[in-house]
């Protein structure tokens, strides 16, 4: 019999994990009003750079590792959001088009990471967590020691974003952009360079998360980073429109109600948190936490 | 000759028209505005009419392929399926209509996988194994062409029609200002409701003989990929038109098939293409196929009027 306490913490190492992913996401979609597809697969693509760091330096510290790797896809990811993106915007496209060259993307990517790495799974030559105790025990509560630093991570990593969105000139002109490019322009906001540095920050976090689930899980094979996809739209819309805040929440949120699952219902696990979607969505249709009256178009 | 043809593309063939019907479908709720990603959860629900209907409820063995019997089998399952879809898309669709945009398309896609996930765990649709051994209607693919090609011909007279009636032109309206529609006095909710009714019953329409080809029909019929994909052949192809979504579900359903001698880098030029698309054809390969067709018309005008 699993205590009230145990499965909570099982609910927020599983929040932790959603939090996480959606971070780079929900900077690109509630900020920009953007769905990138292809943030599943640089997920994966930064999990592949440090396996390949690693694989070729194994005595790199894991710091240093993981910020080269962040670093790594913030790059690539100025450039997907430029190909796949800025052009569409500049074009006046629709905004569903974006869809499916985020999609185009994301399949280069899987691809040819399958094709360079191979399908079979994956995991680091290092552990740099060796000289901590594997599982941290308090009273009847147990977690892992990974799943630990992930919650702390992630709820620091949505704080400082959610705080700098606010509050840092950044973000002011983050979201001016996001409200009129050309109102922008003309106020003098450097719209081109905003967007580079929005991206950037979405793949360096994306590169963060990669790295850290790989550690927690390993690399299932070239789509793990897709398969979360999904999840992180959920725990995105959720939360709400331009609400960082709101997605920390709600990632936790859904960590627990799938945790709460009684035992006899979990293989209805995967509808919970589309079911809780689709709820909110009818009820709620601005997030949990996102402002009502926003005009959705 | 022909036969060989038949024979080695006959699957081809019949995989590229259900793709097409199913690139209708989604195209139909994304005339007015509303972007839909449900059709593939239709789709995989007709297909389960079929299995169940076919493996349980109807004698196969006294059902030769090819026979009458087979036929009648075959139409009871479709207006059941067609029946099942367009109530299942009004229940979904009255809540759900209301929400504009990339909403509309999440909550779309949350229906998908919560029908995905039931599927894997209800007994009567065989759990994750899925069900096995649905009968054939004939004795090859290529003979399905005899039904596929009557429905999909059916089906562009029924969209054309629909397009062009009242109902079809207020959509395209809807479509470029909702808020203007709504001042004409046009029920966006109830328009936008029967197009997405329609929608959900051709794609469980077209699950039905889908199921009796493929023999087999399981959960992975209806996913997210799958949504995605179809989702890809309306915005590639053109979302504009009917025919789009028609052009864009053959050449994706193709270009994999042709693209087999790149082998595993394969995948990779099927996304490079589909960035592609999107980067260079915005309004579709229609459009693009009509903006050339205008371009090379006018010219001859404009020499005829100086010769005047």
């Amino acid at each position: 019999m699993t205590s009230l306490l145990q499965i909570l913490a099982n609910g927020l190492a599983l929040g932790s994990v959603y939090a996480l992913f959606a971070s780079g996401y929900t900077l690109i979609f509630s900020v920009l009003g953007i769905i990138n597809f292809a943030h599943g697969a640089l997920m994966t693509l930064g999990a592949y750079a440090a396996l390949t760091i690693w694989n070729t330096k194994p005595d790199l510290g894991f710091v240093f590792v993981l910020l080269l790797t962040m670093l790594f896809c913030a790059l690539v990811n100025i450039g997907i959001g430029r190909v796949a993106f800025q052009t569409l915007r500049k074009k006046g496209a629709e905004n569903w088009v974006s869809l499916v060259s985020g999609l185009g993307v994301g399949l280069v990517l899987v691809n040819g990471i399958q094709i360079i790495f191979g399908a079979e799974s994956r995991s680091f030559p290092v552990d740099p967590l060796a000289h901590f105790p594997p599982l941290l025990i308090w009273g009847e509560v147990r977690m892992r020691t990974i799943q630990f630093f992930l919650m702390v991570i992630s709820i620091f990593v949505l704080t400082l974003l959610s705080i700098c969105v606010k509050y840092s000139s950044w973000g002011r002109k983050l979201r001016a952009v996001a409200e009129n490019e050309t109102a922008a322009t003309l106020v003098g906001i450097p719209v081109a360079r905003t967007l580079d540095s929005a991206f950037a920050i979405a793949g360096a976090l994306a590169g963060l998360a990669g790295v850290l689930l790989a550690l927690n899980f390993g690399i299932p094979g070239p789509y793990f980073g897709m398969t979360y996809g999904l999840k992180g739209l959920a725990v995105v819309v959720l939360g709400g429109m331009g609400q960082i805040g709101g997605t920390c929440v709600a990632g936790f949120l859904l960590g627990m109600a799938e945790a709460f699952l009684p035992a006899d219902l979990s293989a209805y696990r995967d509808a919970v948190s589309f079911a809780l979607l689709f709820a909110v969505l009818v009820v709620r249709p601005q997030g949990l936490f996102g402002r009502s009256g926003h005009q959705k178009v | 000759m022909l036969q060989q043809i038949f024979e080695s593309y006959g699957f081809l063939a019949v995989n590229i028209i259900i793709q097409m019907i199913l690139a209708m479908a989604t195209a139909m709720p994304i005339r007015g505005g509303a972007l839909s990603l449900a059709s593939p959860g239709f789709f995989a629900m007709g297909g389960y009419v079929a299995a169940v209907f076919s493996t349980r409820i109807f004698d196969f063995s006294i059902a030769p392929p090819g026979s009458l019997l087979c036929l009648f089998y075959f139409l009871v399952e479709c207006f059941v399926a067609v029946i099942l879809g367009s109530f299942v898309a009004f229940l979904i669709g009255l809540p759900v209509l209301k929400l504009r945009g990339v909403y509309f398309a999440i909550a779309t896609l949350s229906f998908v996988e919560i029908l995905r996930v039931i599927c894997l765990n209800l007994e009567i649709t065989g759990g994750a194994v899925g069900i096995f051994a649905i009968p054939q209607l004939f004795n090859s693919p290529a003979e399905y062409l005899i039904l596929l090609i009557p429905i999909i011909l059916l089906l562009i007279l029924v969209i054309r029609k629909f397009e062009g009636s009242s109902t079809g032109q207020e959509l395209i309206a809807i479509r470029d200002d909702e808020l203007a529609s709504q001042a004409v006095g046009i029920m966006v909710g109830k328009i936008r409701l029967k197009s997405f009714v329609l929608s959900g019953a051709i794609a469980a329409l077209i699950g039905v003989p889908a199921a009796h080809i493929m023999n087999t029909w399981n959960a992975r019929q209806g996913t997210f990929d799958a949504s995605v994909n179809t989702l890809a052949f309306v915005m590639v192809g053109g979302s504009r038109s009917m025919w789009g979504a028609i052009l864009g579900a053959f050449v994706l359903t193709a270009l994999p098939e042709s693209l087999r001698f790149l082998q595993d880098s394969r995948l990779i030029v099927n996304g490079l293409c589909l960035l592609g698309a999107a980067l260079f054809f915005p309004n579709g390969l229609w459009g693009a196929l009509q903006k050339f067709f205008v371009v090379m018309k006018k010219k001859p005008a404009k020499k005829g009027k100086q010769h005047d």
